[in-house]
């Protein structure tokens, strides 16, 4: 079943497009990615898909229904959780929790135990009585997801949750993501750390100038390109001579050297590192350490748009 | 669900310590700046006879000249010293400083002042109030003919002699200094424009990542900004009223003895301040910080038209441009808790209150209309 459907959204500022024909279709217990640099559209498309933002073209739809900011029956079950902390620093971390599901459910008693599972869920038991300012980032960033889950929403919007977050408290955050989708929520993950997206979600949708690139499973993203695998040899003495003899060998599409490292890129093709070593013995060239590398997402951003995720 | 929200969010705002600060304490310690400035000068302001010339080239002032002339502060001292002449003599006393002002009388009294101040004011107020009540005798004259036969009207013109000793508040004379302490009431009222802009603020997706996440919420937003401004309501006019108690029983301000309808006024000016805050804050195009000090301009701005800083910036506005004073409600509060403390008759209050209220409605609905929506173009 899908979840959300967005078909042909766009967004303007002015003479800026900030979406431009967007297209994203999440399926039910998918833990979907947005995958794009800073600016690439990626929070506003999730702010016209929770109708915050006017769009100018398209729809959108929500469990089967139309998305719009009356839709109550709709939005009881979405939880978001912003880029930005959006706490009250003047509640404790219970009464923060406390009061967002509280706007979703009416039931006191029904709030009190959810917010003790939301606690639990993100480890902040000791903690309950803090309040905001006082918790460290990583912390902070919990407390977060856990105003933004409490409520047990089948669907769970993310954004760009752990920038500015230590790698414990990031891998505290991802594995309580894996949890809240084990446990039937469908997810949807916006980030620019290509490694957690690749690690975390069943789909993925690369998005850059409010235009989805690419979509699929990341195996899928990866067949999409030429790029087969990256070789790096620790090589001694090398001149322009050996670099274009390497670049004839089958396969090879690019040999860089610096500081005595060789970066060699192959297209996909079987006995690459095979065809790289056997030339540098018949070469006589000394070398240390090699390893090789399969495509990332950043070498699929890269062979899409000619610049890096992180640019 | 509706409690539990307002309960919420009255937590957080007794919580906010600047909030708090800027409530409770400041207005305390201005008031205490101010009982500390002024409190020996409002001693040694007895007021004293107002000397004020008279043109006489006209015979119709007669009666005129008999009501200035007996016009008593207290019982045995005249209000006013009045020197008369032709035009000439008196413009020359002005000038020479030997009155403070002219009054030529045609067909109804007409004031030459040459600076502005206290008693001008109490002149202009004198010609004010003369003006009305003689335009209430003729009226009641058209309507009974007879009571000038039957020698009625006497009573109805001794209703001129007594403007300060019975139109006044009882056995007390006037007092500056007290315009001081009416304005810092007035602003504190006002003050209440803090919490309606921070309550704006939370409700706006565009303006804050809370209000975003609580515009996502399946509660109606209009049901959530009505707690919030409820709550922040209550904790204004508990400020309000902390105020007023601390200026009654410890520093022993006088208020009259009209504390009902004070609380009325303050009330009235408490919803007027949070409402004015909530529409500056969703008006006003700028980013949070522009609109902050745009807001606390306004506020500082309305208390000093309305006196705050010197009692004669209120009587020029009063004089050269009374549209501002009406549209101040800092200046509406101050003049409204002024007239209860000197005029029996509440014909001022109820056009102050009304005044308030309407300024109240239209802030309200600006912001409402303003708010209501539900999506934003930018975030």
């Amino acid at each position: 079943m899908v979840i959300v459907d967005v078909k042909n959204l766009v967004k303007r500022y002015d003479k800026l497009v900030a979406l431009d024909h967007l297209n994203l279709s999440v399926e039910e217990g998918e833990i979907f990615g947005l995958l794009g640099p800073n600016g690439s559209g990626k929070t506003t498309a999730i702010n016209c898909i929770l109708s915050l933002l006017k769009y100018d073209k398209g729809t959108i739809d929500i469990f089967g229904k139309k998305m719009s900011p009356n839709a109550y029956d709709i939005k009881k079950d979405i939880g978001i959780i912003m880029q930005n902390v959006a706490v009250f620093d003047e509640l404790t971390v219970y009464e923060n929790i406390s009061y967002f599901c509280s706007l979703y459910i009416k039931d006191k008693s029904e709030v009190r135990r959810l917010t003790q599972e939301a606690i639990s869920f993100v480890s902040l038991e000791d903690f309950t009585k803090f309040h905001p300012k006082k918790l460290s980032g990583g912390l902070l960033r919990r407390l977060n997801i856990a105003c933004g889950i409490a409520h047990k929403p089948k669907l769970i919007i993310l954004d760009e949750p752990t920038v500015a977050v230590d790698p414990q408290s990031r891998n505290k955050i991802l594995e309580g993501i894996k949890k809240l989708n084990e446990n039937g929520a469908t997810i949807i993950y916006t980030s620019h750390y290509m490694e957690e997206v690749e690690q975390l979600c069943s789909k993925i949708s690369i998005i850059d100038k409010g235009k989805v690139l690419a979509t699929g499973s990341k195996d899928e993203l990866k067949a999409m390109i030429s790029l087969g695998e990256k070789i790096t040899v620790e090589a001694y003495d090398l001149n322009e001579e050996h670099l274009e003899e390497m670049k004839r060998i089958p396969n090879i599409s690019s040999v860089l050297y610096s500081n005595n490292t060789l970066e060699i890129k192959s297209k996909k093709g079987k006995n690459n590192l095979i065809h790289v070593l056997d030339y540098l013995q018949k070469s006589e060239i000394n070398f240390g350490k090699i390893y090789t590398e399969m495509p990332t997402l950043n070498d699929v951003f890269l062979e899409i748009t000619g610049k890096e995720l992180r640019d | 669900m509706f409690f539990r929200i307002y309960k919420t969010r009255l937590k957080c705002l007794l919580r906010n310590k600047e909030n708090i600060f800027w409530s409770f304490g400041f207005p305390i310690l201005l008031s205490i700046f101010f009982y500390m400035a002024f409190s020996n000068l409002s001693k040694a302001e007895g007021i004293e006879s107002i000397p004020i010339g008279l043109v006489v080239e006209e015979n119709v002032i007669v009666p005129f000249k008999d009501i200035l002339e007996n016009v008593k502060i207290t019982e045995g001292k005249n209000l006013f010293e009045v020197k008369t002449g032709t035009l000439e003599e008196v413009k020359d006393l002005l000038v020479r400083e030997k009155v403070e002002g002219y009054i030529v009388f045609k067909d109804k009294p007409v004031l030459y002042i040459k600076n502005n101040g206290f008693s001008q004011s109490i002149i202009k107020t004198f010609l004010d109030t003369y003006e009305q009540k003689n335009q209430t005798i003729n009226h009641i004259i058209q309507l009974n003919p007879d009571i000038v036969k039957n020698g009625q009207i006497n009573l109805i013109s001794n209703l001129f002699r007594n403007f300060i000793v019975d139109g006044g508040a009882k056995d007390k004379n006037p007092d500056n200094i007290l315009i001081y302490f009416y304005s810092l009431i007035a602003l504190s009222c006002i003050f209440g424009a803090n919490w309606g802009f921070a309550e704006a603020v939370n409700i706006q997706a565009d303006q804050s990542n809370i209000a975003a996440r609580i515009n996502v919420a399946p509660t109606h937003k209009m049901k959530l900004l009505l707690c919030n401004l409820l709550a922040a309501f209550t904790l204004h006019f508990l400020s309000v009223l902390f105020l007023l108690a601390f200026l009654i029983r410890v520093l022993n301000v006088a208020f009259g003895g009209q504390l009902n309808y004070i609380l009325i006024t303050c009330f009235i000016g408490s919803i007027c301040g949070i409402s004015l805050g909530a529409m500056i804050c969703v008006t006003i195009k700028a980013n949070l910080k522009a609109k902050e000090s745009i807001l606390t301009a306004i506020i500082m701005g309305g208390g000093f038209l309305a006196g705050m800083m010197s009692t004669q910036v209120k009587y020029v506005v009063q004089t050269n441009v009374p549209f501002i004073g009406l549209i101040n409600p800092s200046n509406l509060i101050t003049d409204t808790l002024y007239s209860l403390y000197y005029y029996d008759e509440y014909h001022r209050f109820y056009r102050n209150i009304t005044l308030l209220f309407i300024l109240t409605i239209v802030f309200t609905s600006i912001a409402y209309f303003k708010i209501r929506r539900k999506e934003y173009a930018s975030i």
